[in-house]
C-alpha cells in the first residue's frame, strides 16, 4: 500500500514542471486575490512550498491547477488578512497626490505598491479602475481577469475555481457591469 | 450609467453577450448595426473595451517564470513552539528589529528611483509572427472605423495619439494587439497585404530594438521614426507598405 501511494504521489520535479506550466494563470489568481500585481509573485513562491509539503495531497488524474489554485488563494488569503492588521503604512509623499482622496489607509497603500511595482500606466482611469476592481469579491475579481487577461471560457474559469460555470459566466457579466456603471463618470 | 444599461434590461444582456464574444455572426452584425445608430450603446461598448485595456495593463502576467525556491520554509504554517516557550520568531523584540532592519534597507541604501522591473525577455519577431499566424492570426480587437479608440488606446500605452491615414491598395488593417516584442508594453497591429499577414509593431523609441530576424528570407523588416515612437513593419514584402500610413494625430 505504502509502494502504491509512493507510485501516486508527484515527484518534486514533477511538482515543479506542472507549477510552471500553470504559473501564467496562478499569478492572475493571486493578483486578482491581493489586488496587487507586486505581491504575486510572493503570493506564488509561497503557495510553491506549501503546495509542495502537501503534495500527498495531490492525487493524479485531477486537475493540478486546481488543486494548486486553492493553495495561492489560501496563501493569498493569509496576506490580507497580514496586511488588514497592519497599523501603519510607509507611503512616499511624492504619491500622496495621486492617490484618491476617498481611500483608507489599507487601499492608500496598495495603490503605492501597485503603482511602484513597474504599473504601466499611472493614469487617474487605471487608479478608478484599480479602486472599483477592490469592491468586487474576490472570486468575482478572479472571474473577471481569468476571462479578461487569458480569455479563458466560462467551463475553464469554473473547473479552475471549483465553482459551477454559470456562477462564473454570471461574475464575470455582473463585475464587468458594475465597473461601467463605476467608471462612467470618469470616462 | 443610463438606467438602461442597468439590471433587469433585455439590452443588458446582448450587451453582455457581445462583450464576451458569445453572439453568433448574424446576432453579433445585428448588434453592431444597432451600435452605429444607438449612442450610449456605443459608449458602454466603448467604455468596457477602456476598462479592459486598463486591466490588460496593469495585470500583464509577467513573462518569465521566477525560479521557486521549493525548500524554503513556508511563511503560512507556523512552526510548532517547544517546552512552552516562545521561539524567536514569535517575540516582538525580534520583529521590532526585523522591522529597523528592512527600514533602513528601503529607505536608506534603496535608491529612491529605482523601480522593480517586471522581468522582460524579447525574442526573435518571426518567432512572434509565426506563432500569431499558427493561432490564427486573430487580432485583440477590430479598429477598423475606430478612429478614437485607435488613438486612445496607442495614447495609453505608448503615450502618443496615431491616426491611421489611407493605405495602399492591396492593404488592409485586421486591429490591435499586445505583442511584446521592443517591451513588454509594444502595441502591434496586425494587417494585410495582397492576403499575407503583416505585423507592426510600435513602441517608444527609448525601449530600444525589436530582436531582429537571425535568419529567415520570407520576411523582411523596416522601421521608421514617427515623433517620439518607434515602428517596425514585419511583412513578406521587401518593401514596407504601413509605415507611411500611420501618423501621429
Amino acid at each position: 500500500m505504502d509502494q502504491e501511494n509512493s507510485l501516486m504521489r508527484l515527484t518534486q520535479d514533477e511538482f515543479a514542471e506542472a507549477y510552471t506550466e500553470c504559473y501564467p494563470r496562478m499569478w492572475v489568481i493571486a493578483a486578482s486575490a491581493v489586488c496587487d500585481r507586486s505581491k504575486a509573485d510572493d503570493i506564488l513562491q509561497e503557495a510553491a512550498v506549501v503546495g509542495l509539503r502537501k503534495i500527498s495531497q495531490f492525487k493524479r488524474g485531477t486537475r493540478f491547477d486546481a488543486w494548486i489554485a486553492s493553495i495561492v488563494r489560501f496563501v493569498a488569503s493569509n496576506s490580507r488578512r497580514k496586511a488588514a492588521n497592519r497599523k501603519t503604512y510607509a507611503v512616499e509623499s511624492r504619491h500622496l497626490d495621486s492617490l484618491p482622496g476617498n481611500n483608507s489607509g489599507e487601499s492608500a497603500a496598495q495603490d503605492v505598491a501597485f503603482h511602484a511595482a513597474g504599473n504601466l500606466t499611472d493614469t487617474a482611469f487605471d487608479d478608478q479602475v484599480l479602486s472599483a476592481l477592490r469592491d468586487l469579491n474576490e472570486t468575482a475579481r478572479a472571474c473577471l481577469l481569468l476571462r479578461t487577461i487569458h480569455n479563458l471560457s466560462f467551463q475553464e474559469i469554473s473547473e479552475l475555481l471549483e465553482i459551477p460555470q454559470g456562477t462564473a459566466m454570471s461574475h464575470v457579466h455582473r463585475s464587468k457591469s458594475l465597473l461601467r456603471e463605476r467608471l462612467q463618470s470618469h470616462a | 450609467m443610463p438606467e438602461r444599461f442597468e439590471n433587469n434590461d433585455p439590452i443588458q444582456d446582448q450587451l453582455a453577450a457581445y462583450l464576451d464574444g458569445e453572439l453568433s455572426g448574424e446576432q453579433r452584425e445585428a448588434f453592431e448595426r444597432r451600435l452605429g445608430e444607438d449612442k450610449e450603446l456605443m459608449q458602454q461598448v466603448e467604455l468596457q473595451q477602456r476598462i479592459d485595456l486598463s486591466l490588460l495593463g496593469m495585470f500583464a502576467v509577467p513573462d518569465s517564470v521566477p525560479d521557486f525556491d521549493y525548500s524554503a520554509k513556508p511563511v503560512s504554517v507556523a512552526p510548532a513552539a517547544s517546552d512552552g516557550r516562545r521561539s524567536i520568531g514569535q517575540s516582538p523584540w525580534f520583529w521590532a528589529a526585523a522591522a529597523c532592519l528592512v527600514w533602513a534597507l528601503v529607505f536608506v541604501f534603496y535608491p529612491r528611483t529605482t523601480k522593480p522591473q517586471i522581468q522582460f525577455v524579447q525574442r526573435p519577431v518571426t518567432e512572434i509572427y509565426q506563432e500569431c499566424v499558427d493561432g490564427g492570426f486573430r487580432p485583440y480587437w477590430d479598429c477598423n472605423g475606430q478612429e478614437e479608440r485607435f488613438a486612445a488606446t496607442f495614447k495609453l500605452r505608448q503615450g502618443v495619439e496615431l491616426a491611421l491615414g489611407d493605405l495602399p491598395e492591396g492593404c488592409r488593417m485586421a486591429g490591435l494587439s499586445y505583442l511584446p516584442a521592443v517591451s513588454r508594453d509594444t502595441t502591434a497591429m496586425l494587417a494585410y497585404s495582397n492576403d499575407k499577414p503583416v505585423i507592426l509593431f510600435v513602441d517608444r523609441k527609448e525601449n530600444g530594438q525589436v530582436m531582429a530576424p537571425t535568419s529567415d528570407d520570407s520576411l523582411h523588416l523596416h522601421s521608421k521614426t514617427v515623433g517620439e515612437l518607434i515602428l517596425f513593419e514585419l511583412t513578406p514584402d521587401k518593401e514596407p507598405r504601413f509605415l507611411d500610413a500611420i501618423k501621429v494625430r
